[in-house]
């Protein structure tokens, strides 16, 4: 019997595969592409990009594993993301621990063991199971009414074709404005015929203001790295640069417009983080919100254009904030329009196109860009069941219940890697991604091979309080996002990410495992207890 | 472009090293290469050299010590000297040769800060060692035998940057006191906007886009104060007196004039002064050009006059 298995072969599974190895457990990965590299290898569309600066997403769990690598732009593009994730995998030398073309399709507690069952009819049995299945990887398209009868092309931006797609000469419209949108947007603009765009929720979009990385920024990389490693595992946001204390409310002018106009040129989404106040205070985001609409009307001509594009009714950040390359500018060009979507909804896509209460438009081509089922889909599109047969998707019918968003009640040896109630989405994904793996594999090690482990029941309860509470003293609860379930049709509303920081929630991890997980119902084999 | 170079200067024009912060990695090693091909600095005839590591309230710098055998039975003057090298290249032997001509003509010690690069390190590291190393140098001066009231601050291109923002640090925060401030082509200013560090894209040893990227590596995306770019001060008055000295075609000429122009508004006793047909740091790349040894002698006497200025001064 296998140590355990890692569902996903992107940055969680490999470095859960490498950790796995490094302590002398046996792990077998499976990945449903045919390489590495997760979430970097299914999004392909044309402007995807990471919001997170590439010397900032990268591994750092050691100083070491990023020597020989170097970033060529600020925000790297998909296909040098990808590229690095196939060369740490190489370098970590845990190819070989995948089965690619594979999906797990469903998992099952016996006894004291998973068993699961692959698309490809084959039965695995492991102790433990770590699923790095992805927080944003289940691609998700509203069910309008005629989809399938569409005769043109249908694209989602997480299911791009690998070759590309020849958008020249193409009549094309995109639903949503979301980061896919938002980054595809221009993209395909310089390469169709004519664009139409589909908008619900306007969207607070930042300028990425990418560029090459100077030489300096990348030696200094590299003299630092030791630190870096350090300050992310202090910082509540992963990332290695500080944050502010200074508060809006408190700034007069012309103090204040001068620090917004800075870090307006600096560009990026820690744009958000000029003053704290904002992250909490409605009336300092209110402030914030006011100078990225001027922004907006300044970039966007038409006047009319420009008030549609214009997110009014909730606060900046309580959505994901977006980080684009000319996505306003695009909306100058002749051939790019908007159809407000909240005054001409969507009725039906038709053979031809698309069909709104004022009439229907003609199109080669369709790209849903509108989202994910995140934090929970990757997770419910498995079948794993518990104890006594009691799946998952039942467990969480009516949303999801975690203990500290690890591991659910009923589901022993099952780790979930940046899972909902985690900070994940929140913070820098890889450096959640290393502490929820370093947790786990810790966790496997301590309890060797035959135990279990598995939450006590009621902490579900008391850990989704907590994870309210913590989503209380932020501004996200006044949008309506997929941080709380509710881009999904009958998604129940229930906050899937933890908005306490990491450090913070590095540090109650941590002493679980350090008491010796209190929180947690461990059966250890009674040979070993002898 | 072409440049009126002094006919004397132009003969070394062709023959320069490339320095170009675009490639900070090749341009070092390519230095390293270079300089391996000549001997070290060893101390001439009469003159001694040590290496201090020192520190000061935990702050750690290393001090190349050059200074007369014959100790004489006063207190000597010091000069703290700061090399260049755009922030991120070069190190503090490198200053020797030239310190050695002001210990030889005035009977200072002459020391060099062994600070820190950038971008392993950033402003204000090297502020802050320039810094420990004059805090140190004051205290110990019965070791270094020296006179504490006689320490003059120099530096030469980014090393002028750290010598100004330094004594600009020690007047804001009570000493030590300096007797002198000597500049030798400095940088003074972030803001990359002057008309000559504008124009000069292709002049040799320093260009618009190194002066950018020497700034970018130097800050770190951090705001520059008037510490980090002199130019930044808004008030200059209080200044130790200054000599500045600028090349033609050197993108820092207006930085350096302006600072001057500045410091004399400020009623800083200050001298400038701007050599015909020279390139950046030209002095040291063409030694025998007559006017790269008037502007090295100028260097050495604004020393010489402020040590002795400084005798008559405590004689009084």
């Amino acid at each position: 019997m296998i140590d355990a298995i890692v569902i996903g072969g992107g940055f969680a599974g490999i470095y859960a595969v490498h950790s796995l190895k490094a302590r002398g457990l046996s792990a077998q990965g499976f990945e449903t592409g045919d390489d590495v590299g997760g979430t970097w290898y299914w999004n392909r569309y044309p402007g995807a990009r990471c919001d997170v600066e590439s010397l900032d997403y990268q591994y750092g769990f050691d100083a070491q594993v990023n020597e020989g690598w170097e970033w060529s732009e600020r925000y790297a593009t998909q296909p040098e993301i990808l590229r690095y994730a196939r060369w740490a995998a190489d370098k970590l030398d845990v190819r070989g621990s995948f089965k690619f073309n594979t999906t797990v399709v469903s998992a099952e507690f016996v006894e004291d063991h998973w068993r699961l069952a692959t698309d490809a009819g084959e039965v695995f049995t492991a102790g433990y199971v770590i699923a790095a299945s992805g927080s944003i990887s289940a691609a998700s398209v509203p069910p309008f009414e005629g989809a399938e009868k569409f005769q043109g092309l249908s694209l989602h931006p997480g299911r791009w074709p690998a070759g590309g797609v020849d958008l020249s000469g193409k009549r094309v419209a995109v639903i949503g404005v979301g980061s896919s949108g938002v980054q595809l947007i221009p993209e395909v603009a310089a390469q169709c015929a004519q664009l139409t765009v589909y908008q619900r929720t306007p969207a607070y979009t930042l300028p990425a203001r990418n560029r090459p990385l100077y030489e300096d920024e990348l030696i200094r990389a590299r003299a630092t790295a030791a630190q870096l490693v350090e300050a992310r595992k202090e910082s509540q946001a992963g990332m290695s640069s500080g944050y502010t204390t200074q508060k809006l409310m408190e700034t007069a002018e012309p103090e204040r417009t001068r620090r917004l106009d800075d870090a307006w040129k600096l560009g990026g989404n820690l744009f958000l983080t000029t003053f704290i106040d904002a992250t909490y205070d409605e009336q300092a985001n209110e402030e914030l919100a006011g100078y990225v609409r001027q922004r907006i009307a300044q970039t966007v001509a038409d006047p009319q254009l420009a008030e549609k594009l214009t997110p009014r009714d909730y606060p900046i950040g309580a959505k994901r904030i977006v980080t684009d390359t000319n996505f306003l500018s695009t909306f100058n060009r002749e051939h790019v329009d908007l159809v407000d979507v909240r005054q001409d909804p969507i009725e039906q896509i038709t053979e031809h196109g698309i069909r709104t209460r004022d009439g229907e438009r003609e199109y080669d081509v369709i790209i849903y860009a509108t989202g994910y089922d995140n934090l929970t889909g990757a997770l419910t599109r498995v079948d794993y069941r518990g104890v006594d047969g009691r799946s998952l998707r039942e467990h969480w019918a009516d949303g999801a219940r975690t203990y500290l968003g690890l591991m659910a009640a009923g589901f022993p040896n099952l780790f979930m890697i940046t899972g909902p109630q985690s900070p994940s989405v929140l913070v820098n994904m890889i450096a959640a991604i290393e502490q929820h793996v370093d947790w786990a594999v810790q966790a496997i090690a301590d309890l060797g091979a035959g135990a279990s482990i598995e939450p006590r029941g009621e902490l579900e309860d008391e850990w989704a309080a907590e994870v309210e509470t913590a989503l209380s003293y932020t501004l996200y609860a006044k949008a309506k996002s997929w941080y709380r379930g509710q881009n999904i049709e009958g998604k129940p509303t229930r906050t899937l990410v933890y908005a306490g920081g990491l450090a913070n929630y590095r540090q109650r991890c941590a002493e679980e495992a350090a008491q010796g997980y209190p929180g947690f119902i461990v059966r250890v084999p009674q040979h070993a207890a002898e | 472009m072409s440049y009126a170079y002094d006919p004397q200067i132009q003969p070394v024009v062709d023959y320069l090293p490339v320095i170009a912060l675009s490639d900070i990695d090749g341009t070092r090693s390519m230095l390293a290469a270079a300089s391996e091909q000549f001997p070290p600095y060893a101390p001439g005839e009469g003159i001694v050299q040590e290496t201090i590591s020192a520190e000061y309230q935990g702050t750690q710098v290393q001090l190349l010590v050059i200074r007369p055998e014959a100790r004489s039975q006063d207190a000597a003057p010091a000069v703290l000297w700061f090399h260049g090298g755009g922030f991120v290249l070069g190190d503090a032997s490198e200053s020797l040769p030239f310190l050695e001509q002001v210990v030889l003509a005035t009977g200072a010690v002459g020391i060099s800060v062994q600070y820190q690069l950038s971008p392993e390190a950033n402003y204000p590291v090297a502020v802050n060692q320039g810094a420990a190393a004059a805090r140190w140098v004051a205290e110990h001066h019965d070791q270094l035998g020296i006179d504490p009231q006689r320490i003059a601050l120099g530096g030469q291109s980014a090393g002028g940057a750290y010598a100004a923002g330094l004594a600009l640090k020690l007047r804001d925060e009570q000493g030590p006191a300096i007797c002198q401030l000597v500049l030798d082509v400095p940088v003074t200013d972030d803001a990359v906007a002057t008309e000559s560090v504008l124009a000069y894209t292709d002049t040799p040893m320093w260009d618009t886009d190194n002066a950018r990227r020497s700034w970018h590596a130097y800050l770190a995306g951090a705001q520059a104060d008037q510490y980090a770019a002199p130019a930044r001060a808004a008030d200059l008055s209080g200044m130790p007196p200054t000599f500045i000295a600028v090349n033609q075609f050197d993108p820092l000429r207006d930085e350096g004039l302006e600072f001057a122009r500045r410091l004399a508004q400020a009623n800083v006793p200050t001298e400038a002064h701007l050599y015909a047909g020279t390139f950046h740091a030209s002095a040291a790349l063409a030694p025998q050009a007559e006017v790269s040894i008037r502007q090295l002698q100028d260097l050495t006497a604004a020393f010489a006059r402020a040590f002795a200025a400084n005798i008559l001064e405590e004689a009084k």
